[in-house]
Parts: structure tokens; C-alpha cells; sequence
């Protein structure tokens, strides 16, 4: 077996062809590597531009306003304090669209929003095309590499009638078949393996994360050897093998994620920025109705408390206001619950569509490892609308328990808070094993391939 | 026909694999056509059934004071153009809805790329987008061989001692291989024309929508001479294959992000935080028109009582906190117009980088060319968001004036009502610009794809001419 390995590893070293490969491919490794950091840099520098201005805005909100209306807690409750996405160590691997979401998110007391999370000072130009990174390089470019390095495998042999030969005169026909595609693994995927591992560390310390990426490129590096080796065995021409790997590339890398796009956005409605605005804005309308019954509610529960009128006191404006917002805050935040239930339904059936397509499960493993997947990002989002209730929950208690004002109120004023969203490595698993499964049935239909007769 | 096009014609459209590939891209496309245009008529009219909501939101508002009535706000909806369906350009990225208020502009949001789920790394597929990605493979397939396999089969060495010239028999198989090409594609661009047309029968459609298929025909031209031309210069059709989809994948991927990423890093814009604190800073250095200690108004207040012969405002005739609303409102305006002018401006020098880089990647020239034509364009969201812009100026200023004249200074109790709301104007969405312009606009693609289709026919030529004489000699 290990001279069969290392004939294929020779035989390809001693090729230009491998050489440009391993050069073409270092080079946009290393390219992604300097965009992700630099996108790394970016977010960094804006989250510290982001919490010089807080402080600031806390300090001047500490000063008693000097308008006969504004009322100081409200004032201190509005200070734009914001809640940040944490970043992992391989955040930088996949930022791919990541930057039409906000990672820093402002924490006032307005009810939600859709658009709370959107970022929309954005480039169009990269939102539209994208932004190079890794993942690109490992998902979409590395399989289409090895289509070009790899589409030849056994169409030699089959075309001078050898392969015939090898299989009757091999001691083992799975062994030379096993030892000439890890050959191949070891001269083709092994460097890329070792590539990405360098960029890894060069971002930052090792981590278990680091470990498994490594591991799931190693296996999908192994997967499209193993279509190229299936390919291969059957195809009459090195040409004929070429124009079959590459039409499976379009096929699982471009057309069934976005068949599977679209058949989940077809079969599970989800309301669009219009309509959901409007939705929203009559629920707010509602809101106006429920929060003067709120108002009149709580007063009834609190007797002690006096009747907020205007024209007796000019900060009696805030009471109602509060529970108008909190009235206002709850329908809409039962809204957007549902918004994110459809999505989240919507991202598992074209989950389920794709899973044919082992680019789309490479992309899910990259982005959960990354930490930008979907239902990561949406668990931010939920914690956010969680921490603004309660600081609006707060403020409304200290509004209208009318409560000394405290500048310092921790409830209110800390700043810059890294929100918990944990995400264990299990959330990997179900990734990680569909990816295995696919090569288990890649592995078994080019086995059937390369023994059938022809 | 020139016998050596018609065979090459005949024999490329017969080939099992161009047909396979031919019928899966025109599936491809025309389900990408249709999805496209189902969902450009259900964005139309949802967003009718959108603004007549939004029309009586502020007809039903009841009876308050017209500043309250201006935070009450209203909502404006971006309208959809008629080719957006085929050609989505930057739709996707640009927002959908904006409201519309006293004192605050902002920018339209929710996208609609929010709404939808993660599609793989090319975005959401349209008709054009999928012929950008799909018809260089289309061309690749019918063009690698063209000379790499007849040659390696002895059979140009035959065809040139029967006496044919080889500029003859090279120009013969290059256009053989683009009427393959045109006979594979015509059909699919065709028929999505049709269809948009169909929905949305305009002259300016049809000649916007035929600009489209004459941007994607040159685009397939070109990658057809330039297959063509890797074959002549290749020995074997499987290298000149793999080198085709090397360059395929350098200009249709990777170059395309390169691109961006480089305009966005050297236009960079300002993210949402530094924006808001930017505009908030300049603001807090004006008047509100809610801060009684701006020295501004104060001006502002010793101009009005000068012009009224009065000494206090509560003597004026007219409501003062009115006039400085609006003076607050003006002021804001043009410190807004400041900043989203700016920010309108780095997108522009994007949009030049992006240009520029269409020189290497040609998808991007068809996007560009495709976008202006389908209004779908950069040029066309920034005079979309600009008309937003003017509307609310011209709607507060006017519920601002009915502040000032229908009541006097102090009095907070003063309510308009739906006699009022009935007068202030309504948001009406730019009108689609004339052909003239939008061929301006998409000049600069087209200029990229006809350039690339004449580069690319003299190369394939030349190669061909080269290959062949180097081919006799031998």
C-alpha cells in the first residue's frame, strides 16, 4: 500500500500542474487570512469608538437637564449603551454577509424593531457579491481545485485498458484503490490542511474549534476526491471526466443551495420588510389603546401614587409615555417572536433541501464554528430585545415609583455589554456527521462505480 | 453560410454534452425568469396595498396638533421597477420601507435579503445573475474543443490540405461556435424578454429589456471567442477545459469579491454608530427647534418680532414655536444632506472601483449594464432616496406652516384635523428615467462588454490563424 501512496505523491509532485495549485491556493489562503483580520480590526476599532462615545453620552446624561419637561431617568434610559456580539477566535472565517448584521447592537428603551439588528451603513457592492474569505476559499474554490487536479484520476488507466489490469493483478483491489485516493489526499488536501492550520494560528492561540475546522476541511477535501475518483472510473475521456466533475460542482456548490433557497422561501411564507412594517404599525395603534388601560390599571393597583396631568406637572408626560411603550413593546415583540419562529422554520427546511449538496453543509459547519450562523445571530437578536425589556422595565419602575434619580443606576448605565450567546461545539455535530455521511455515500457510489462493469 | 461554420454548427449543437448543458441552463434560467417575476408582482402590490395603508394610518390619525402629527409620521415604500425581476442589480441590498417624521431622516431599511434564507455564497439567483455565472461554462463547453480535439484527431491537418484558408477555417470555427452558442441561448433570453414585457407591456421596457439580451448576447460572445481561444492555443481539450474554468473561476468569482472588498476598503464608508454620533454632534451644534437656549433662536425670534412690530411672541399673530420647527427642521436637513451626501458620494467611488475592475471580470460589466437598464442600479436607489428626502422636507414644512398660521405662540391645545392631513402632500416615487439616460448610465458596462466581445473575437482569430499555420508548417 505505502508504494502505491508514494507513487501518487511523486508522480504528482513531479507535475507543474501541483506546484501552481498549492501556489494559487496558498496565495488566496493568504489573502483571506489579511481580509478576515482586517475585518477583525474593523469591528474591534468601531466597538471602541462605540464605548468612548457612551461614556461620554453617560456623563453628560449624569447632569440634571435644565428643561421644565425632561425628565432625568428617561434622559438616562435613552444613552445609547449597546450590547456586543462576542467574538470567537475563528469569527474572521466566515464574514462572507455577516456585516449586514449589526454585532453591536444599541440598547435604548424603544420597543423593537425589525431593523434593530440591520446594519445600513453597508457597501451594496459587497452585501451583493460578497466579502472574500475563507470559508470562499475552503468551500466554494478548494472542491474546484481538485476537479482540476483530480478529474484525471483512473481515466488514464481506463482509456489504455490498465485499470483492468491493476484490479485483476493487485493483491487488493480496495487497498490500491484506498492508497491511491490517500496519495492523492496527501499531496492535494494534506497541504491545504496545513495552510489553513498556519492562517488559524496566526489569528490567534489554538482552540478545539481550530481543531475541528481542520478536521472538516481534511473530510471535505476527502469528499470531492472521492466524486472526482467516481467521475473518474466511468469516464471515457479525461475531457469527458473534466466537463462531468465540473457540472457536479455547479450542480452541489451553486444550483442546490439555491434551489434549496428558493424552495424554502417558496414553502415557508415569511412577511417582507413591508409587510411586516405595517403589521407592526397596527399593532402599535392597538398599543396606544392597551397602554392608557395599563396606566389606568397600575394606578388603580397604586393608590399612593398621584394621577400624572399634565398641566400640574410638565414631567407627567413620562408615566403614560412608559406604558404606552411597554404596551406598544410587547405586541410588537410578539410579532417579531413569530417573525423569528417562521425564519427559523425557513432555515431548516432549506437546510433539509440542501442536504445533498456537501458545499451547503461545509458552509454551515464554517459559519457555526465561526460564529455567524443564523440561529446564532438570531439568539443575539432575542438576547437583545430580552435586555432592552428590562431596562425598560427599569426605568418604568423608577419613573413611576418616581425614585431618587442616581446617575450611576447599574440597570441603566452599564455599558458595552458582551452578551452570552454560548455556543458549545455540539451545535457542530449535526454538521459535522451529515458531512461524514455524505462521504460514506460518495465513497459508496464510487465504489460501486469504479466495480461495475463498463 | 460558410460550410466550415455550418459544420462546426451542426456538429457542436448535436454534441450530447452541449445539449445537456444547454437544456439544464435554460431550465435553470427561465425557472430563475419566472420566480423573479411572480415576485416582482407580489412586491407590487404589496406595496400598493402598503402606502393605501399608510394613506389612511394618516387620514385616521384624528384630530391633534400638527407637530404631533409630524412624529406621528407616515411611511413611504420604495416602488419596483418593471425589469427588477430579471435584473435585481442592488435591490437586495438597499431597503425596502423607510418612515417618514419630524426632525429624523433615515435611510430606507429592511432589506430584502433579510426575509430570505442563507442561498450559498453567489446570493439570491436571478435570470441575469445565473446567465452572468452559468453562460461562461455554457461557452466553455461548446468552445474547448473546437480546435484542441480536431487537432488532436488529425483533422485540421485534413480540412487545410483540401485547400481552405486558415483565416477562413479559423473565423468558420468561431462563428460556428457562437451560432451554437446563440442557438442555445437565444431561445431562453427570448422567452424571459417576453415574459417581463408581457407583465409590464411600456415602450421603455421593451427597449430596456432588448438592451438587456443584446448586454447578455455580448457577453456570450465573448466568452465564446475567448473558449475558442484557449482551445487554439492549447494541445489537449481537457487542458484547455481546466484552464477555461481556471479563468472562469478568476473572473467570475474571485475577481468580482476582490473588487468589492478593494472598493470598500478604499472607499470606506462610515459604519451606523460613527454616522449617528457624527450627524447627532453636528445637530447639537444647531438648533432643534425644542432647545429654548439656542442662540440661533434667538435670532431667529428677534427677526420675527422686528418684522411684526411686536415685543414678545406671545403678541404675534402667528405660532413662533411653529416657525422655529421649521428653522430647527431646515437646519437638520442640511446637516443630514451633509452626511448622506458623503456617504451617497464613497458608494459612488465604489461603484468607479467596480467599474474599473469590470475591465478584468466581464460579469461585472453585465451587471452594471443590466442594473441601469432594470433601474435597479446605484444611481437609481440614490434618486430614489433623495426623493424620499424632498417629500418630507415638503410635508413637515407644510404641517409646520399649519402650526404657524392656524394657531398662535404657546398654544400647545391647537388641533388640525383630517381636513388638514388631506392637503399635505403624498410621497410620489420618482418617474422611470428616459431611455437616453439610463443608456448613459449603463454606458460604462457596455462599453466593458463590447470591448471584451472585439478583444476576444480577434484573439480567438488570431490564435486560430496561428494554430493553423503553425499546424501546416509542421
Amino acid at each position: 500500500m505505502m508504494h502505491v501512496i508514494r507513487h501518487e505523491c511523486v508522480a504528482l509532485l513531479r507535475t507543474r500542474a501541483l506546484w501552481l495549485y498549492l501556489a494559487v491556493f496558498g496565495g488566496l489562503l493568504v489573502v483571506a487570512a489579511r481580509s478576515g483580520e482586517a475585518w477583525r480590526d474593523g469591528v474591534y476599532a468601531g466597538r471602541a469608538a462605540a464605548a468612548d462615545a457612551q461614556h461620554r453620552s453617560l456623563a453628560a446624561a449624569a447632569k440634571l437637564p435644565e428643561q421644565p419637561w425632561a425628565v432625568p431617568w428617561m434622559t438616562l434610559g435613552r444613552v445609547p449603551v449597546t450590547a456586543e456580539l462576542p467574538m470567537g477566535s475563528l469569527a474572521p472565517v466566515a464574514i462572507d454577509r455577516v456585516g449586514q448584521y449589526r454585532s453591536s447592537v444599541v440598547l435604548d428603551i424603544r420597543p423593537p424593531d425589525p431593523s434593530d439588528g440591520e446594519a445600513r451603513m453597508l457597501s451594496p457592492f459587497l452585501l451583493d457579491i460578497g466579502a472574500f474569505d475563507l470559508a470562499m476559499v475552503v468551500v466554494v474554490l478548494f472542491p474546484l481545485g481538485l476537479v482540476a487536479m483530480a478529474h484525471d484520476l483512473w481515466v488514464a488507466e481506463r482509456v489504455r485498458g490498465t485499470l483492468a489490469l491493476v484490479e485483476v493483478c493487485a493483491p487488493s483491489t480496495t487497498r490500491w484503490i484506498l492508497a491511491t485516493i490517500l496519495g492523492r489526499w496527501l499531496a492535494l488536501v494534506a497541504p491545504i490542511v496545513v495552510v489553513v492550520a498556519a492562517v488559524i494560528a496566526w489569528w490567534g492561540p489554538a482552540t478545539t474549534e481550530a481543531a475541528v475546522l481542520l478536521g472538516a476541511v481534511a473530510v471535505y477535501g476527502l469528499l470531492w476526491l472521492i466524486i472526482c475518483a467516481g467521475i473518474g472510473s466511468r469516464a471515457p475521456s479525461a475531457a469527458w471526466s473534466a466537463t462531468a466533475a465540473l457540472a457536479v460542482w455547479i450542480g452541489l456548490v451553486v444550483l442546490v443551495p439555491a434551489a434549496a433557497g428558493v424552495a424554502a422561501s417558496t414553502l415557508v411564507k415569511v412577511p417582507s420588510a413591508v409587510e411586516l412594517e405595517v403589521e407592526l404599525e397596527r399593532d402599535s395603534l392597538d398599543a396606544e389603546e392597551a397602554g392608557e388601560a395599563l396606566m389606568e390599571s397600575y394606578l388603580d393597583e397604586h393608590p399612593e401614587l398621584p394621577r400624572p396631568t399634565r398641566d400640574e406637572d410638565p414631567k407627567g408626560w413620562a408615566k403614560p409615555y412608559l406604558l404606552v411603550l411597554q404596551a406598544e413593546a410587547a405586541r410588537r415583540g410578539a410579532v417579531l417572536d413569530t417573525l423569528e419562529r417562521r425564519l427559523a422554520t425557513q432555515r431548516e427546511v432549506a437546510a433539509v433541501a440542501s442536504a445533498v449538496s456537501p458545499a451547503a453543509t461545509m458552509q454551515a459547519v464554517v459559519a457555526t464554528l465561526a460564529g455567524h450562523d443564523e440561529e446564532r445571530l438570531a439568539e443575539y437578536r432575542g438576547a437583545v430585545v430580552e435586555l432592552r425589556r428590562r431596562r425598560r422595565d427599569a426605568l418604568v419602575e423608577r419613573v413611576l415609583q418616581a425614585r431618587p434619580f442616581d446617575a450611576n443606576d447599574p440597570a441603566l448605565t452599564t455599558a458595552a455589554m458582551d452578551i452570552a450567546v454560548p455556543r458549545g461545539l455540539h451545535t457542530t455535530v449535526p454538521g459535522l456527521v451529515l458531512l461524514l455521511g455524505q462521504c460514506v455515500v460518495a465513497a459508496a457510489v464510487s465504489w460501486w462505480a469504479l466495480r461495475a462493469p463498463a | 453560410m460558410n460550410p466550415i461554420t455550418r459544420h462546426e454548427f451542426v456538429n457542436l449543437y448535436r454534441s450530447r454534452t452541449v445539449r445537456s448543458v444547454a437544456s439544464v441552463m435554460t431550465v435553470v434560467v427561465m425557472i430563475a425568469a419566472l420566480a423573479g417575476l411572480v415576485t416582482q408582482q407580489h412586491q407590487v402590490q404589496e406595496r400598493v396595498a402598503a402606502s393605501e395603508y399608510a394613506r389612511e394610518r394618516w387620514l385616521g390619525q384624528g384630530a391633534k396638533n400638527p407637530h404631533g402629527a409630524a412624529h406621528f409620521g407616515t411611511y413611504v415604500f420604495a416602488p419596483v421597477r418593471a425589469l427588477s425581476g430579471l435584473a435585481p442589480g442592488l435591490d437586495e441590498a438597499f431597503g425596502t420601507v423607510v418612515r417618514v417624521e419630524a426632525h429624523v431622516r433615515t435611510p430606507l431599511s429592511g432589506r430584502p435579503m433579510a426575509s430570505r434564507p442563507s442561498v450559498g455564497p453567489f446570493g439570491w439567483p436571478s435570470a441575469v445573475s445565473l446567465c452572468e455565472l452559468l453562460l461562461p461554462l455554457l461557452a466553455i463547453a461548446l468552445g474547448h474543443g473546437t480546435f484542441a480535439s480536431h487537432d488532436g484527431a488529425g483533422l485540421l491537418d485534413s480540412v487545410r490540405t483540401a485547400c481552405v484558408s486558415r483565416v477562413r477555417l479559423a473565423a468558420g470555427k468561431l462563428f460556428g461556435a457562437q451560432l451554437a452558442m446563440l442557438a442555445c441561448v437565444g431561445p431562453m433570453l427570448l422567452g424571459a424578454a417576453g415574459l417581463a414585457v408581457a407583465v409590464e407591456p411600456s415602450t421603455t421596457n421593451l427597449v430596456c429589456i432588448l438592451g438587456i439580451v443584446l448586454g447578455i448576447t455580448a457577453y456570450a460572445w465573448a466568452w465564446t471567442a475567448v473558449s475558442v481561444a484557449i482551445s487554439a492555443a492549447t494541445e489537449r481539450a481537457s487542458t484547455s477545459l481546466v484552464l477555461a474554468s481556471g479563468l472562469w473561476a478568476t473572473t467570475c468569482l474571485l475577481a468580482p469579491q476582490f473588487a468589492a472588498a478593494h472598493a470598500a476598503a478604499e472607499h470606506p464608508m462610515r459604519d451606523d454608530m460613527s454616522f449617528q454620533r457624527a450627524v447627532r454632534d453636528d445637530l447639537d451644534a444647531g438648533m432643534d427647534g425644542h432647545d429654548s437656549q439656542d442662540a440661533r433662536l434667538a435670532v431667529l425670534r428677534e427677526q420675527v418680532l422686528a418684522e411684526y412690530g411686536v415685543a414678545r411672541v406671545e403678541d404675534l399673530p402667528i405660532n413662533f414655536d411653529g416657525l422655529a420647527m421649521q428653522a430647527g427642521e431646515v437646519h437638520a436637513a442640511e446637516v443630514y444632506a451633509h452626511h448622506f451626501d458623503a456617504q451617497w458620494d464613497v458608494l459612488a467611488a465604489q461603484e468607479r472601483v467596480m467599474d474599473r475592475a469590470s475591465v478584468l471580470a466581464p460579469g461585472l460589466a453585465l451587471q452594471r449594464w443590466a442594473g441601469a437598464l432594470a433601474q435597479t442600479d446605484l444611481a437609481h436607489h440614490r434618486r430614489l432616496a433623495e426623493s424620499v428626502e424632498a417629500f418630507r422636507l415638503e410635508w413637515v414644512a407644510a404641517l409646520n406652516d399649519a402650526l404657524v398660521r392656524g394657531s398662535r405662540t404657546g398654544d400647545w391645545e391647537y388641533r388640525a384635523d383630517v381636513e388638514l392631513w388631506a392637503t399635505v402632500p403624498s410621497f410620489v416615487a420618482p418617474k422611470p428615467a428616459e431611455i437616453g439616460s439610463l443608456m448613459a448610465q449603463a454606458g460604462a458596462g457596455g462599453v466593458v462588454l463590447l470591448g471584451w466581445s472585439i478583444v476576444a473575437g480577434a484573439l480567438a482569430l488570431g490564435l486560430g490563424v496561428r494554430r493553423l499555420s503553425i499546424r501546416g508548417g509542421r
